[in-house]
Order: structure tokens, then C-alpha cells, then sequence
């Protein structure tokens, strides 16, 4: 009974001359965008792939020097770009993308593209994500908002209600045809996401056919809980007029007015230091110690003390030679300034984190912007993953710099400062890898956005299946 | 006859309470985003104000070290003082800045040169990228994109309604023609919301925008105010066009979303990707590393220079020859890298007219100032100033001189120049044609139909 309602309204809609136009606008829309994107994609990685080289060549080939002005010279890392990236850009458009890593600072990540943007940029945000979030859910209203009142007006209900149907069967039957009708736009869509994604992937990335297929079942769930809204809505509003102003309202709303407002008061609720104030606190942090502990001089010969009494060497200090004793300071001096750039630099981690954790719980107003969270959480695109990247970047940053310390230490001898490294020792330290999150982190990070869109789906459908309890025949 | 019937229906709509709810609704948008943008250009200037009393105080520093002659650089020489003081260069907000949030949060609007190296970009500000990729709740918003969605709210069933409530019958049982009916609807229609949308506009800049009674702060908000104007007209012209179609009310609605869709979230997106297409964006990373290669340069230089105990005059100006190389090599990039964007920013001159809603956003972020267009004319101007300011230190190493506290009162200083008005105005005012002829054609396009009664019920 069921399929032969969903046949019924399959083909109807089939003949439906609107419907074939705007499924037909939504198709061309999503292949533009995915192939804007990949082309982006593409040319963006192959960028970053040059410029991480180049910056490789030019540590090897900085010639001989002392460790520690090495340290100093430093080197550039770069992100690198997801594999889905091209599906959803996510936030990555407004995050650094160039990090300096040196001895004694921990710089924040530079050269956002958003930066370099003219006014179209921002106004011009089409995504094939942008078009599945916006541009289906109004499919899905178009397609759905007269399954009840069109019958009601129609007569067509009070015959229906004669031949002893039961309503939750034509419901099910009208969903059924629903998401036919929306899976004849999609699918060739997602065969041509998933080829691009397999080119730009390869092997490099084994994790992004997971993260696709989770991203199909999310986009899923948000389509179902708009679905649901659509017949609920349909089932009690007086006429279709009715239906459609209601339902393009709650869309405005919810995919306009709620993101913009909730992210607006996530910024107010949660401010964020001016640049010149946050160096201004790290300066004076790094010349009179962290707020609240000891002053300089006094923790760094604190860790001294605790570095001497690691290697056995306490209380040995005199018969220790020049070198062993600078590169144990300078280890000292290090860890003291790992400490303070730790103390800001997480700060406004998670200044920035919680932010983010306030826009995302904006989502229970707003289906839009749980979908929104879990698509680019699942592309890699949001800040959680440009997160990762940091601490990796970091930590990779203090092996570099202790493996150039330790070098001074252990070879320099008497000479401390005249002492210079060469090729060999730039070639031998550490090499930056980034390792991408794998899917099980992703989700850890979406929980809250995924609740609230099943969420969002269960009680859509609750409304729309009691809703079938008391719909008007005339 | 025209003003008979909108007599009657001025009578209906004051008893429509929907009109009155959207009007409502319609006022605190507006409060809020006004109230929204007038605080984030606050914040932005109180970011600026900030940095540039830094700036100060660390040129009061080097005055007494100069004063005092202590110190471990000697800012007494031209090429060391060259590196201790930096210039902010300020860009300052336009009158009507708390209009659009724009790209004002992806830098903090000024720049730091100092004799080194070619002026830096714009320093990136530090903001939460969910709050940059959404984009701000400002009055920019509200208008380009909620005003259309409340015409059409309002204008849908402008002649469907009358149809399927069965009073169209009856009305053109009177001696009226169909057209005088629905212009005369439509006419008051738009009277009361234009009208209320302006006065809401005007209202609200007057309360949040700083800098709105000089001259050049009336003139663009008579601009702004046009083109907010023909924005409108051209979606109540929209909406008569289809309502002249004849088709059910809930078709109208669903064909004016579309069209909405269409045109103000498809087409802008098409335009950029046409125009990212046409002129690929510039590289930063390829500037990164090339600036990175220059700076590592010139570190090294210095290092070697530091041997040279005593001989610091000669080692300073083999140091200036140094950075003017590097800067040579520097500004071809950087000056390919705006010519892109300044590629970018004609064509989208010209395609805006292929959406009205671009027409709207490029007019409203050109009057605020935070488009683009004024940081790039920004970043001109302070390039001219870089030299200027090098040119300062440069001559008197070069003369051998030493820098006097006197000196440092005769630094330069940077005054950003804005663009004409008459510019300005001119690409407003095209901007305004490109909405008002559209909505004639759309007028005259649905002459034919509305001459046809059609179904009555």
C-alpha cells in the first residue's frame, strides 16, 4: 500500500513541470559548486605542497650557523587541505594557513584567503554545502508544503478517507515519494562528489570515504527532520497559502536570521583580546613571569635547578664545561617560555573554542546550523580541526627546538656561541608531518551538533505523526 | 479611479494585522543590527586607538633614549632609529561605517611601515572564523536580505487573494480596470512599506553611525537611502509581475522565493566563482615566502654587519642598499597581487547588474567603507607613504648625520586621502539605474497580462 502511494506521488511529481525546474536549477547549482570547489581544492593543495617543499629546501639550506640561531631562523609549516574540503569550505577560509615556527614564540597562524577578499567574497559564499543546507530545504517546502492542505483542497482527502486508507500509510507513502523525488536530484550529485573526492584523496587519505558516507547520513537526517516539519505543518495549517508562508517563514528564520544573531551574541558573550593586546600580554608575561606565579629570573633557575637534578648533575655545576651549562639555561629559558606562550595561547584557544561551543548550542533554534557544525566538522573545515593542526604544529615546533638545544649542549664544548652546525644537523632534525584527525575524533567534537539534529529529526516526526490524529477532511 | 482604490485599500490594510506584525517585525531588525553595527565599529575604533598609543609611547621611549644618549641601539643613527620607529598608518571608518560589518573583522584597518621592508599588509585581527564565515547582523543584512522576504510577504496574493476570496468579481463589476487595481494596491503597498523602511534607515544611522552631519556623510546616505529605494521598487515590481501572471497564491509565494533564492544567494555566488575563475586570487603564501626569503636575508646581512665594530656609518648604508634591493624585488609581487584584486573588484562591477541584491550589497559596502575597495586604496597610499618615510631615515644616513630629538617632530606623518565623491556617487548611481530598469521592464512585462481579467475565482 505504502509504495503504491510513493509511486503515485513519485510520478506525479515527475510531471510537475516546477518541480523539474527547480530540481533541475538545484542539480546544476550543486555540479557548479562541487566543481568550482575541486578545482579550488586542487590548485590550493598543490600550493601548499610547493611552499612546505621550498620551506624544507631553505632550513636545509641555511647554511652553517650555531643550533640556536637556527632556532631563531626558524620555519614556515603550512595546513594542509582536507581531503572533503572541497565539499564543504567550511570556516577554513578565515583561518591562518602559514605558521612561523621559532625558538621562543609561539605564533599564531597567518594569510587567511579571507583576508585578500573583496566585498563578493563574502556576499558570494555558494558551497555545495551552502546550496544543500539553503537551497533543499525550500526544494523539500516547494515539493511538500500542500501534501495535506492541496488533497484537503482538492477533495481529494475526503475520498482517500473513504477508501479506508490509513493516514500514517499515506504519510509514509508521501515521504517515500519525497525522498525518491529528492534522490533523483542528489544522487548524480554524490557519484560526482565521490569521484572527485577519490581524485583529490587517492591514497594519501584513507579515512575520507568514512567521513563522506557519514556526511550522506548526516544531510540524511537533516533533510528527514525538514521533511517532517513540511508534513507537520502541512497537516495543521488552514490552507496552503497558510502552510507556505509558515514554512518559508520558520526557513528564513532558522537559515538567516538565527545564525547571523547567535553568532553575534557568541562574540559579544565571549570577547576576544585586539592583536596588539594579546602580544602586549605575552611581552609582559614573558619579562615578569605569568600572573600570578614567580617573576622570571626566579622560575627559570627554578627549572634549571629541576634540569641540572634530571641529569644527575646537581650541585655539580663547576666541573660541568661552558657549553653543557648554556644549553641547560637554554633549555631552562625554553621550558619558562613554553610555559607563558602555553598560559596565553591557550587562553584564546579556548576563548575561540568556547565561541565556537556557544554559536554551535545556537543550533537547537536552528537545524540549519546543527547541519552546518556536523558538514564541516566532517569535511575538516571547522575550528576544532585547524585546532589540531596548531597543537601538532606545536608540539612539532618544541621537538625542533629541543633537538637544536641538545645538539648545542652535547657538541659545542668550550666554544658555546662560536660553535656552528651544518648541514648534516638541519638534515637530521625532526621533519613536520601532519596527521590528520581520524573519524572517531571528528564525531568526539560533534557530539552536541549531532544530538541536536537527531534531536531536531525526532521531534519533527513526532509532531507530524500526531498531527495525522486531527487533520480536517473539509 | 486610481485614488479610489487606494482609498479602499488603504482601509484594508489598516485592519490587516499582518502588515502591521512584518512592520513590527521589520522595526526590530533594523534596531537590532543598527545597534549590532554601531558597536562593532566601536570596537574596531577603540582596537585602532589602542595601537596607536602604543605606537606613541614607544616613540616616546626612543625620544628620551635619544635625549639621554643611553641604550643599547643607538637611535641616534639614522638606519637603527629606521628600525625602532614604526608608523601606524590608520585607515580611518567612513561616516557610514556601522552599516555593514563587511571584511572590517579580517584586519584591524591599520599598518605598521617601518624603514625595513615594504609596507606590511593590514594586521589580521584576531576573531572567531564561525562569527567571520557567517557574516555580521547589520543593517547590510537586514536590508539585502530580509526586506525582499517581507515584500513578497506582503505583496504575494496581491490580486490571488482578491481572486480566491471571490472579491475580484465584484470589484471589477465597478468601473475600474484590472491594471488601475493592482497598481493602486500596489502603489499603497509600497508607499507604506519604502516609506517606513527609509524612516527606519534614516533613523537608524542618525543614532548609530558617527560622522553622519558632515557634508560627505549627508551625501552618501542620500545615496544609500536611493538605492535602498530602488531596491525595494524593484520587488514590489517583481511581485506585480507575478501576481500578473494569474496563477494561485501559493504559487506566487513559491515563485517570488524562488526568484529571491535565485537572485540574491545564486547569482552572487555564480559571480564569484566567475570572477575567482577570470582572475584567479593572489597567492599569500607565494608572498609569505618570498617575503620570508628577503626578511632572512637581511637578518643575515645584519649579522655580518655586527662584526664590524666601529665602522657602523658605511655598514648602515651598505645595510640601505641591501633593503632597497630586497624591496625592489618585493613590490612587483605585491603589486601584482593587488592589481588581481583590483581585477576582481571591475568585473564584479560590472556583473552586479545581473542581481539586484549585489547592486544593494556593493553600493552599501562601498558607502561603509569596509569592502574592500577603500583598504585597497588604503594600501596605495600607504606604499607612497613607506617611501616617503624610508626616504626620511635614508637621507641622513646617507648625509652622515646623526637623528636630534628635533628630528623625530618632523617625522611624516600618514592622512589617508578618500576617494572623491563624485566617484563614488557616479558608481552609486549606476548601481541605482541598474535596479530601477530592471523594475520597469519587469512594470511593462506585466502590462500585457494584467489586461486580461482572467479567472475570476
Amino acid at each position: 500500500m505504502i509504495r503504491l502511494i510513493a509511486t503515485k506521488e513519485l510520478r506525479e511529481l515527475a510531471r510537475d513541470g516546477r518541480f523539474r525546474l527547480a530540481g533541475a536549477v538545484v542539480l546544476v547549482l550543486l555540479v557548479t559548486t562541487l566543481g568550482f570547489g575541486w578545482r579550488l581544492a586542487a590548485s590550493v593543495a598543490e600550493e601548499r605542497s610547493a611552499a612546505q617543499q621550498a620551506a624544507e629546501e631553505s632550513w636545509q639550506g641555511q647554511g652553517d650557523k650555531n643550533p640556536h640561531v637556527a632556532a631563531h631562523y626558524g620555519k614556515y609549516v603550512f595546513k594542509p587541505l582536507g581531503t572533503l574540503a572541497f565539499l564543504d569550505p567550511g570556516v577554513d577560509p578565515f583561518l591562518g594557513v602559514t605558521l612561523k615556527l621559532e625558538a621562543h614564540k609561539q605564533n599564531l597562524a597567518h594569510d587567511a584567503p579571507a583576508q585578500d577578499a573583496t566585498a563578493i567574497h563574502r556576499f558570494g559564499q555558494l558551497s555545495a554545502a551552502s546550496v544543500l543546507q539553503l537551497f533543499v530545504p525550500l526544494l523539500l517546502i516547494a515539493l511538500g508544503f500542500a501534501a495535506w492542505t492541496g488533497e484537503r483542497e482538492r477533495g481529494t482527502l475526503r475520498q482517500l478517507a473513504s477508501t479506508g486508507v490509513s493516514m500514517r500509510h499515506l504519510l509514509l507513502g508521501k515521504a517515500l515519494g519525497l525522498a525518491g523525488a529528492l534522490a533523483g536530484v542528489l544522487l548524480p550529485a554524490v557519484a560526482v562528489a565521490v569521484a572527485m573526492a577519490a581524485w583529490l584523496g587517492g591514497g594519501a587519505d584513507p579515512g575520507w570515504l568514512g567521513r563522506l558516507a557519514l556526511m550522506v547520513g548526516a544531510y540524511g537526517l537533516y533533510f528527514g527532520a525538514m521533511a517532517g516539519l513540511v508534513f507537520f505543518v502541512s497537516a495543521r495549517a488552514p490552507s496552503s497559502r497558510h502552510a507556505l508562508v509558515v514554512l518559508v517563514g520558520f526557513w528564513s528564520v532558522t537559515s538567516l536570521v538565527v545564525p547571523r544573531v547567535a553568532s553575534d551574541v557568541a562574540a559579544r558573550v565571549v570577547s576576544l583580546p585586539a592583536p596588539a593586546e594579546f602580544a602586549a600580554a605575552v611581552r609582559h608575561s614573558m619579562e615578569n613571569g605569568l600572573p600570578g606565579g614567580a617573576p622570571r629570573e626566579e622560575r627559570v633557575s627554578a627549572l634549571s635547578a629541576a634540569l641540572l637534578k634530571r641529569h644527575g648533575f646537581e650541585g655539580a655545576e663547576a666541573f660541568m664545561d661552558e657549553a653543557m651549562l648554556q644549553g641547560i639555561e637554554l633549555q631552562a629559558e625554553a621550558a619558562f617560555e613554553d610555559e607563558v606562550l602555553d598560559h596565553h595561547v591557550a587562553g584564546l584557544a579556548t576563548a575561540l573554542a568556547r565561541q565556537e561551543r556557544v554559536a554551535q548550542w545556537a543550533a537547537v533554534a536552528s537545524p540549519f546550523l546543527a547541519i552546518r557544525a556536523v558538514s564541516s566538522g566532517l569535511a575538516g573545515t571547522d575550528h576544532a580541526h585547524h585546532r589540531a593542526f596548531q597543537v601538532q604544529a606545536e608540539a612539532y615546533r618544541r621537538a625542533l627546538v629541543q633537538a637544536l638545544n641538545d645538539d648545542l649542549a652535547r657538541n659545542a664544548g668550550d666554544d658555546v656561541w662560536r660553535y656552528q652546525a651544518g648541514r648534516a644537523l638541519w638534515e637530521r632534525a625532526p621533519v613536520f608531518a601532519y596527521v590528520a584527525p581520524g573519524l572517531g575524533w571528528a564525531l568526539d567534537h560533534l557530539g552536541v551538533a549531532l544530538a541536536v539534529l537527531v534531536g531536531w529529526l525526532a521531534l519533527a516526526w513526532a509532531a507530524a505523526w500526531r498531527s495525522l490524529r486531527r487533520i480536517p477532511l473539509f | 479611479m486610481f485614488w479610489t482604490v487606494v482609498r479602499v485599500e488603504a482601509r484594508n490594510l489598516r485592519a490587516e494585522r499582518a502588515l502591521w506584525g512584518l512592520l513590527a517585525l521589520l522595526a526590530a531588525l533594523v534596531a537590532g543590527a543598527a545597534w549590532s553595527g554601531a558597536a562593532s565599529a566601536r570596537a574596531r575604533q577603540a582596537t585602532v586607538e589602542g595601537a596607536v598609543e602604543a605606537e606613541e609611547r614607544r616613540l616616546a621611549e626612543v625620544r628620551a633614549r635619544l635625549v639621554a644618549g643611553i641604550g643599547r641601539d643607538d637611535p641616534g643613527d639614522p638606519v637603527i632609529a629606521g628600525r625602532l620607529i614604526a608608523h601606524l598608518a590608520v585607515l580611518p571608518p567612513a561616516p557610514l561605517a556601522a552599516l555593514a560589518r563587511g571584511q572590517g573583522d579580517a584586519d584591524s584597518a591599520r599598518v605598521t611601515t617601518d624603514s625595513r621592508l615594504s609596507a606590511r599588509g593590514a594586521e589580521a585581527a584576531i576573531a572567531g572564523p564561525t562569527v567571520q564565515a557567517t557574516g555580521a547582523f547589520d543593517l547590510a543584512f537586514v536590508f539585502v536580505y530580509l526586506l525582499p522576504l517581507l515584500i513578497i510577504g506582503l505583496t504575494y496574493d496581491l490580486l490571488a487573494g482578491e481572486r480566491e476570496r471571490g472579491t475580484l468579481a465584484l470589484v471589477l463589476a465597478q468601473p475600474v480596470s484590472l491594471r488601475t487595481f493592482v497598481l493602486g494596491k500596489a502603489c499603497l503597498r509600497a508607499a507604506v512599506v519604502v516609506g517606513v523602511t527609509l524612516g527606519l534607515a534614516a533613523a537608524a544611522l542618525a543614532l548609530s553611525a558617527d560622522g553622519l552631519a558632515t557634508p560627505g556623510g549627508l551625501a552618501h546616505t542620500a545615496l544609500y537611502l536611493g538605492a535602498l529605494l530602488a531596491y525595494a521598487l524593484f520587488w514590489f515590481a517583481a511581485a506585480v509581475a507575478v501576481n500578473a501572471r494569474g496563477r494561485t497564491a501559493a504559487g506566487n509565494a513559491l515563485a517570488l522565493v524562488g526568484v529571491w533564492l535565485v537572485l540574491v544567494v545564486a547569482v552572487p555566488g555564480l559571480v564569484r566563482m566567475a570572477v575567482e575563475v577570470a582572475y584567479p586570487p593572489p597567492s599569500r603564501v607565494e608572498l609569505a615566502n618570498l617575503v620570508r626569503d628577503a626578511a632572512s636575508e637581511i637578518e643575515e646581512e645584519l649579522t655580518a654587519l655586527q662584526g664590524d665594530h666601529g665602522a657602523a656609518a658605511p655598514a648602515g648604508l651598505r645595510l640601505l642598499a641591501v633593503q632597497e634591493a630586497l624591496d625592489a624585488r618585493i613590490q612587483p609581487v605585491v603589486a601584482r597581487f593587488r592589481d588581481q584584486l583590483a581585477q576582481q573588484q571591475r568585473l564584479v562591477n560590472r556583473l552586479r547588474f545581473l542581481s539586484p541584491a549585489l547592486v544593494l550589497n556593493e553600493a552599501v559596502v562601498d558607502l561603509a567603507g569596509t569592502g574592500g575597495d577603500a583598504a585597497r586604496r588604503f594600501d596605495g597610499q600607504v606604499d607612497a607613504f613607506h617611501g616617503q618615510w624610508r626616504a626620511f631615515f635614508a637621507e641622513r644616513a646617507r648625509a652622515g648625520q646623526r637623528l636630534t630629538p628635533a628630528d623625530l617632530d618632523g617625522l611624516p606623518t600618514f592622512a589617508f586621502v578618500p576617494e572623491p565623491l563624485g566617484d563614488q556617487a557616479a558608481r552609486v548611481g549606476l548601481g541605482v539605474l541598474g535596479l530601477l530598469l530592471p523594475a520597469l521592464a519587469l512594470l511593462l512585462m506585466s502590462a500585457p497580462g494584467l489586461r486580461r481579467v482572467g479567472r475570476l475565482a
